[in-house]
């Protein structure tokens, strides 16, 4: 199944960038326009992709082919991409400090072995490392509180 | 020459020495530490080194990748864990001896001869460098495109052994790299209607995302069990036989690495086996190896430090970076306004030169870092993972905002995050990504350019020399690793029917 995912990923991704290109000019040997060099990549990717694909599937009982996804998995990925989006919002509305908090307790709770008063000294720790750093030593605009008015 | 009137006095400042220390020590620290490798390092840092000097930013940035191989070693001897790709040979003699109660000897060993491969890698480097660029001086855009392809498609399909999926990723990356206004034309392409995406992706952004988050998250959860052995500084004392039969072992080694290091491609870990292989075969008695022997870590060390030394041609030289890592730093000398090729070295003789004298400055550090403080670095080896990565994550936000003050750049960090986890999950390399977003545009360029000079004949690019040589090698290289594979595939299939 791997394989077969990994075909179909390269396809979609091949496609995205195929259909505007296409629109861009594509050019002639001698002129080569803006949409040249993309369409061809795209093209490549597709034939590959249908390659890696349809190789994936006659090979889809192996077992290098299994996908292992699973609850666990879904819990790291889902905890520190809701950090991630997260910081990205509140550094903006609420400031460097609230957006730091965020990002370390939350991505915390991706792994079970995670207690609340450890993860808050971190925070506390990382506070003080992004201080150091960002304010003190490389003199960031980014301010540490927004007062909302 | 130019080393010592140029390269010394700018690697000497009290501000260069710091950061030489600060990169090497932090370096050891990334490569002891499980779960975050040197990689991901760089790219995490890549955020600061905008605010700095070029000179200082790469010192820091290059002690961080070397002396993560120095640090590797660390826990594949105290815990056989390779700490990065390079060190996992030195697991092979290096854990047994530390079971037998000689991890101390081992970790000399792996110190010295880590020594010896990068003293030497750094001497290739500053002979070879510059003679390569009075060849590539001359090099016009034909040349130059056939480079960018060989480096590029040996790069994508050497390590990982799959072309297709190297290749698609190579693709990706390259499509990727053609995000913004084209520069020739003025056409905005694939800004998906964002008006952030106009100016192209920052490299930060690639790296981070593909390397860090995706390696951060790839190592929450997993287990790490075996006993962690207690070192002293007392044990590590050497006899002259050990001193001995490490000796030869680290030459050979540093050859071995100093060459593929070299290569596009290639790296330190095909070194450290070629390297293990070697000092197998010339043994007189072959079957102690795996059981504990000085110069199954030996040999390996020193070719993964020389590896990690010579990688640097490619990247000064012609400015191909040939490994993920020299492509990170090679996109921090372009955030500084730095445009790499091989006039760097003839333009900026003072980034060059104060970069091979850093280098020199940095090993000695290690080797002062490695042996005393040794009890410090195993005691890293306890530091929960759980309470590592949500700080990783913290700082690396902050890092990427602070690049343009700009949210959209976190979240399409993230993006990027998602392609690196679902990429290691589904088993496609992602080195190519990094290599043709890098690389890509300076494809673009130097392939139109040859291809206007030709009047658009491409047969008037292959009959070139320099150019066609490099074309047919990529066609070899190709057909090499395909034929490898297909091999490797058969006696596969033959060991399992007689099985």
């Amino acid at each position: 199944m791997k394989d077969v995912v990994g075909g179909l990923a390269i396809i979609a991704f091949a496609l995205l960038f195929l259909i505007p290109g296409l629109g861009y000019g594509v050019g002639s040997m001698s002129q080569p326009g803006s949409g040249g060099l993309p369409v061809v990549a795209a093209v490549a990717m597709i034939l590959l992709g249908l390659g890696i694909g349809a190789s994936g599937f006659i090979r889809r009982g192996d077992e290098g082919q299994a996908v292992s996804i699973n609850m666990s998995r879904v819990r790291h990925i889902t905890f520190v991409g809701v950090a991630v989006i997260g910081f990205a919002f509140a550094i903006e509305s609420l400031g460097l400090i609230p957006a730091t908090v965020f990002a370390v307790v939350v991505s915390s709770l991706a792994d079970p072995r995670s207690r609340i008063l450890p993860t808050l000294v971190l925070a506390g720790f990382m506070i003080l490392i992004i201080w150091l750093i960002f304010k003190v030593g490389l003199s960031s605009t980014a301010p540490l509180f927004v007062r909302p008015f | 020459m130019e080393f010592f009137t140029i390269g010394l006095p700018a690697a000497l400042t009290i501000e260069a020495l710091l950061y030489c220390l600060a990169g090497v020590a932090l370096g050891t620290f990334i490569g002891v530490l499980p779960g975050l490798g040197p990689l991901a390092a760089v790219s995490l840092l890549l955020p600061v080194t905008v605010y700095l000097d070029p000179l200082l930013a790469l010192i820091m940035l290059a002690g961080i990748y070397y002396g993560a191989e120095y640090g590797g070693a660390i826990v594949s001897i105290l815990l056989n864990m390779p700490g990065t790709p390079g060190n996992a040979i030195t697991c092979l003699d290096g854990y047994p001896m530390a079971k037998r109660g000689e991890a101390g000897k081992a970790l000399f060993t792996a110190a010295i001869s880590s020594f010896i491969g990068g003293a030497i890698g750094i001497l290739v480097l500053q002979f070879l460098a510059p003679s390569i660029v009075t060849v590539a001086l001359s090099f016009g855009a034909a040349e130059y495109f056939a480079a960018i392809v060989f480096s590029l498609v040996a790069a994508s399909t050497i390590t990982d052994g799959s072309v297709a999926k190297g290749l698609a990723m190579l693709g990706a990356g390259i499509l990727i790299g053609t995000i913004g206004t084209d520069p020739y034309t003025g056409v905005i392409r694939y800004s998906f209607g964002q008006f952030e995406l106009m100016d192209g992706v920052t490299i930060a952004l690639v790296a981070l995302g593909l390397f860090a988050i995706g390696e951060v998250v790839m190592a929450i959860g997993v287990k790490r069990d075996g006993k962690i052995f207690a070192v002293k500084l007392r044990d590590m004392y050497p006899s002259r036989k050990d001193m001995k039969s490490l000796f030869w072992p680290s030459i050979r080694g540093s050859a071995w690495g100093s060459f593929f290091g070299a290569l596009p491609g290639v790296g330190p870990a095909i070194a450290t086996i070629t390297s293990y292989a070697t000092e197998k075969n010339i043994a007189k008695n072959p079957e102690e190896f795996g059981t504990g022997r000085i110069e199954g870590v030996a040999g390996p060390e020193a070719a993964n430090n020389a590896a990690a030394q010579t990688a640097f041609i490619p990247m000064l030289s012609l400015g191909i970076p040939g490994s993920a890592t020299t492509a990170v730093m090679l996109g921090a000398l372009i955030m500084n306004g730095i445009i790499p090729g091989p006039r760097l070295i003839v333009n900026e003789p003072e980034l060059f030169w104060g970069l091979v004298a850093s280098f020199w400055i940095g090993n000695v550090l290690l080797l002062v870092l490695n042996l005393p403080l040794i009890g410090v670095w195993a005691s890293i080896l306890r530091i929960p993972y759980h309470l590592l990565f949500p700080g990783i994550i913290a700082i690396m936000c902050v890092g990427v905002y602070s690049i343009h003050n700009s949210s959209f750049e976190v979240l399409l960090v993230l993006l990027f995050g998602l392609i690196g986890y679902f990429g290691r999950l589904l088993a496609l390399p992602l080195t190519p990504l990094l290599l043709g977003f890098l690389l890509g545009p300076m494809l673009e360029e130097n392939l139109r350019r040859a291809l206007i000079l030709a009047g658009g004949d491409f047969g008037r690019i292959a009959v070139r020399p320099i150019a066609g040589s490099l074309l047919v090698l990529t066609v070899v290289c190709l057909i090499a690793v395909v034929g490898l594979g297909l091999m490797r595939k058969r006696s596969n299939a033959r060991a399992e029917q007689a099985a």
